[in-house]
């Protein structure tokens, strides 16, 4: 008898109990991914228990991918194991955000809130949309969190794109969650992950009934 | 009912156990940073429901109406002269593509016109369509660290050309410490290329039989194109170099010339790498005739 399925979603162990949960931070280069992912594993190493792993090359730029795996304990009776991913937002890294995306749970799209960057991150979201219609998902249905990164660099002079802008430009139809946040601070980067574990627990619950 | 019941007691218990994890209560380093950003999301009542919006499999919707019209990204140029170039920046740093090098180019060249007179300024512009250049010709290949100088002679210039009331000897200081760091660059990419050039020497030479059966043309690492580009890259960087010396330096003409002439140095001994190392693929075809 098989003890462990891959669903069509997350890996779930039913032998010993335990759902492996994969969550992306999917969005344009430069846009906060990988210090989303810092700041969560620079403030709650401890509690989390966890080793971060970063790939760099070219200068500071994620070439391959972050991942920050953790534990959240026992939720209805299954061991629940959290990894966060991050992908190189570079366009030309097209081939590993795809196979980063293999099995993804739930989505946290950083869309960067400068406004130069208005275009990259509607091209980032259609690429994501793509990427995921690749494995046969669509991201209307994937449970994802909305984050609008950067909004402290209003303080600095730079011209952000105002929220509602960004929610017309990405969310339009989406109609997800969405947070102002900075990366660099910690401003809603704990809400932005708090959100997308509880939405994509609650999703793949509702896949095993 | 009794579902509801348990969902409830599930997203309960979801949100306990991060909250006992996340809770930013003692883990808190430094809320003043903080901005005073809600901590909800912005679309609550929008979207009250955390589920996923229910779409139907074959729903997969034409990208164009994902997202809203994207014709519509308003200007933010104002009249800034420098909002080109950084659009020109920030869209290196995201892809390295004909287009937008090309842009990148043009946008020094316009500046440098503008800038005529400002000999600081030009200088920082020489220095960025130097880089722009070379990343132009390396693309991905690039020394990583070229991306890094970009950004950071970018930001000098800004900063140079937005603070007017800068005093000059600061716009000099400025310049030079990216200067600096260009010229360390600029060695590094030579050292880079004699140790690709001594590797490709060491090659060991092929011992099997060549396939005789299609003529094909061979493709040598070593094509006199790639040659000329990385005459032209170090003229280039020779170039930026003596305007720099000219500019730092009181006694400028003796500066530049030992700079010349170590650029010079560094001219003869990569095309002499080179030209050795076309004489011994030369020697290897003649062989294996």
């Amino acid at each position: 008898m098989l003890s462990a399925y891959i669903f069509n979603m997350a890996f779930v162990n039913l032998k010993n109990k335990e759902i492996q949960v994969k969550i992306v931070y999917y969005g344009p280069g430069r846009g906060g991914k990988t210090t989303n992912l810092e700041y969560i594993y620079k403030k709650f190493r401890k509690r989390i228990n966890t080793e971060m792993v970063t790939v760099k090359t070219h200068g500071d730029r994620t070439l391959f991918f972050d991942f920050l795996p953790f534990d959240i304990g026992v939720i209805n009776g299954y061991d629940v194991k959290i990894q966060l991913y991050t992908v190189p937002g570079q366009v030309k890294y097209n081939a590993t955000r795809r196979l980063v995306l293999r099995g993804v749970d739930g989505i946290v799209f950083v869309a960067d809130a400068m406004a130069v960057r208005r275009e990259k991150n509607i091209l980032s979201l259609k690429n994501l949309q793509e990427n995921l219609a690749n494995y046969k998902k669509s991201i209307f249905k994937i449970p994802c969190v909305m984050q609008y990164n950067k909004v402290d660099l209003l303080e600095q002079g730079i011209p952000l794109l105002p929220v509602e802008v960004l929610e017309k430009d990405l969310n339009d139809q989406l109609k997800r969650p969405s947070f102002k946040a900075s990366a660099l601070n910690g401003t809603n980067v704990v809400m932005t992950l708090k959100k997308i574990i509880s939405m994509t627990v609650a999703s793949i619950k509702r896949d095993l009934k | 009912m009794v579902d509801s019941n348990k969902d409830d007691k599930l997203d309960h218990e979801i949100a306990q156990r991060l909250d006992d994890l996340f809770g930013e209560g003692d883990a808190t380093s430094s809320k003043s940073n903080a901005l005073k950003a809600d901590d909800a999301p912005v679309n609550e009542k929008k979207s009250p429901n955390q589920q996923p919006v229910d779409a139907d499999d074959d729903e997969i919707v034409e990208l164009e109406d994902l997202v809203a019209n994207e014709t519509h990204a308003e200007s933010t140029a104002d009249d800034h002269p420098l909002v080109e170039l950084k659009n020109m920046v920030l869209s290196i740093d995201w892809e390295i593509t004909d287009e937008v090098l090309s842009g990148f180019l043009a946008q020094i060249d316009a500046l440098k016109k503008t800038y005529k007179n400002e000999k600081i300024i030009l200088m920082f512009l020489q220095l960025l369509g130097s880089l722009g250049e070379y990343i132009k010709t390396n693309r991905g290949n690039a020394h990583p660290k070229t991306f890094k100088i970009l950004n950071s002679a970018f930001s000098r210039l800004e900063d140079v050309v937005e603070k007017e009331d800068m005093a000059e000897s600061e716009k000099k200081k400025l310049l030079k410490a990216e200067m600096n760091k260009y010229k360390q660059l600029r060695k590094q990419v030579a050292q880079r290329k004699t140790t690709e050039i001594s590797r490709g020497q060491a090659k060991p030479v092929q011992k099997d039989k060549p396939d005789l059966s299609a003529p094909k043309k061979k493709k040598s690492a070593r094509h006199p194109d790639k040659v000329s580009t990385a005459v032209e890259e170090l003229k280039q960087f020779i170039h930026t170099a003596v305007e720099e010396e000219n500019l730092f330096s009181d006694s400028g003409a003796a500066k530049s010339y030992e700079t010349i002439t170590e650029a010079v140095d560094e001219l003869k001994k990569f095309i002499h790498t080179e030209l050795s190392a076309l004489r011994q693929e030369l020697e290897m075809l003649k062989k294996s005739r």
